[in-house]
């Protein structure tokens, strides 16, 4: 193996989730804490023993690490914008790779819900100004949906082959205890569902509500300390496309996905048709079709037509997002899906578990793209 | 700048995010236009009569939504 490679340098000990939806009483903090406590419990480890710290969603690494009780070392604070979950996870491996930490814990938190987070008009911070608002443009739902306009347009796709999507993922919450939203849906739902921001209705949009996942990860020789199978990160990387994002990418952020994509495939020594399963940021139904494309699984254009034959059901070629992901579960902005990633390596997502799976892909589109390859082998 | 461009998005509004602003009682239009000089824009079409859709070729036209306070908007231009 190439000396300087970060495959599998480190490895998952342990991954802890909180109870997801309407939370009241608990800070950003307090779900922190709360997933801490179960990760370390399923990594067998006490706190004394982590010497770094990642946060996000959590305002303050400082404030975080007294409430838990940790002495780390290394840490930081990662800003409370979605997609900082694969980046968080590569600044770790990164660290454990150099010597700088040997075990760190990655810790999200969301009082969204409770606090009455919503998304567009004047206080939103994503987007806005002089460009945005005297026109009514606002929100990460209508900035999604101008890009599916066009690539309905550029594909011949309509609405109504998002339906797969939402319907799929709503299948599998129901699958899973812990998702909030597990009523099955039908595509004739989607159909139906009320407009937001046409061409996204109510059912294209992920969850808003309350929750923390924890992860730690570790150096990789220590990774059989807890006594648990590892889970070693094979693969990871992420890319940005920051030039215009005030305004829907020209190329559906496919050449930063392209970048991320082809770095943690050569690390991990895999390619899309090696997996076992996906976990893909479904913010909106549509990313999910971004993403597909921009990470190798078909060619651009192509995967609202692939998607229709049912592969990204529990046992399909592509199955993915096996806990209902944001769309049904819960938005922990990447979070979660990570936890799954990990449960399901371990054999430990009952009632949904993928058969015998080695690698799990969980990728992100978005300015700052991610992606990350988890296996049960080094 | 010559005002002319193409549609490269379009999205209609069914929320009220902008409750009190003029011209944005839902359901309202924003188009995504990329100018023939290649910059992008927001902006909404120039009259209530016309669906945009993606393709469109557009012009642009200004509307004074208050006393010397004008809003880039766009209408259909086709091109022979």
């Amino acid at each position: 193996m190439d000396r300087d490679s970060m495959r599998s340098r480190a490895a998952v000990a342990g991954v802890g989730t909180t109870h997801f939806g309407v939370i009241p009483g608990y800070t950003s903090i307090d779900f922190g804490v709360w997933a801490l406590r179960e990760a370390l419990a399923d990594a067998n480890l006490s706190g004394e023993a982590i010497d770094g710290l990642i946060v996000a969603r959590i305002p303050d690494n400082a404030k975080f690490a007294e409430a838990a009780g940790l002495r780390p070392d290394f840490s930081l604070v990662l800003p409370p914008t979605g997609r900082m979950a694969g980046v968080a996870v590569e600044l770790a491996c990164l660290a454990i790779a150099s010597g700088r930490a040997r075990r760190i814990a990655l810790v999200y938190g969301n009082d969204g819900k409770s606090a009455g987070v919503s998304y567009g008009g004047s206080n939103d911070p994503y987007g806005g100004g002089p460009l945005w608002e005297p026109y009514g443009m606002t929100s990460p739902g209508a900035f999604h949906a101008l890009m599916y306009s066009r690539y309905m347009a550029e594909t011949g796709a309509d609405r109504s082959h998002l339906a797969e999507v939402a319907v799929t993922f709503r299948q599998h919450a129901g699958l899973n205890p812990a998702a909030v939203m597990r009523k099955p849906i039908t595509a004739a739902d989607h159909a139906a569902a009320r407009p937001i921001a046409a061409p996204l209705h109510l059912l294209d949009y992920c969850l808003v509500n309350d929750g923390g996942v924890a992860i730690i990860l570790t150096d990789a020789g220590l990774a059989r300390e807890t006594g648990k199978a590892p889970v070693y990160v094979r693969g990871c990387r992420h890319a940005s496309d920051f030039t215009q994002s005030s305004f829907p990418p020209d190329d559906f952020w496919r050449g930063a996905m392209a970048r991320a994509g082809a770095a943690s495939y050569a690390e991990a020594g895999a390619k899309p048709g090696d997996m076992s399963g996906l976990m893909i940021y479904d913010n909106f139904t549509a990313t999910v079709l971004f993403s597909l494309e921009g990470f190798g699984y078909c060619e651009p254009g192509t995967a609202w037509r692939e998607i229709q034959d049912g592969r990204l059901r529990l046992g399909g070629r592509w199955q993915a997002n096996t806990s209902g992901g944001h769309l049904s579960e819960s938005y922990m902005q990447g979070w979660a899906l990570n936890a799954e990633a990990v449960r399901q390596l371990r054999g430990q997502a009952t009632g949904r578990a993928m058969r015998h799976p080695e690698l799990i892909h969980v990728m992100t589109a978005a300015p700052q793209c991610s992606s990350i390859i988890y296996g049960v082998e080094p | 700048m010559s005002g002319r461009g193409v549609v490269v998005g379009c999205c209609q509004f069914h929320r009220a995010y902008f409750p009190s602003a003029p011209g944005l009682d839902v359901p309202y239009t924003v188009i995504l236009v990329r100018l023939d000089e290649g910059p992008l824009l927001y902006s909404n079409p120039g009259g209530p009569a016309w669906l945009p859709n993606v393709g469109a070729q557009v012009a642009a036209t200004f509307t004074e939504v208050a006393p010397g306070q004008a809003l880039v908007h766009f209408n259909p231009a086709p091109r022979p």
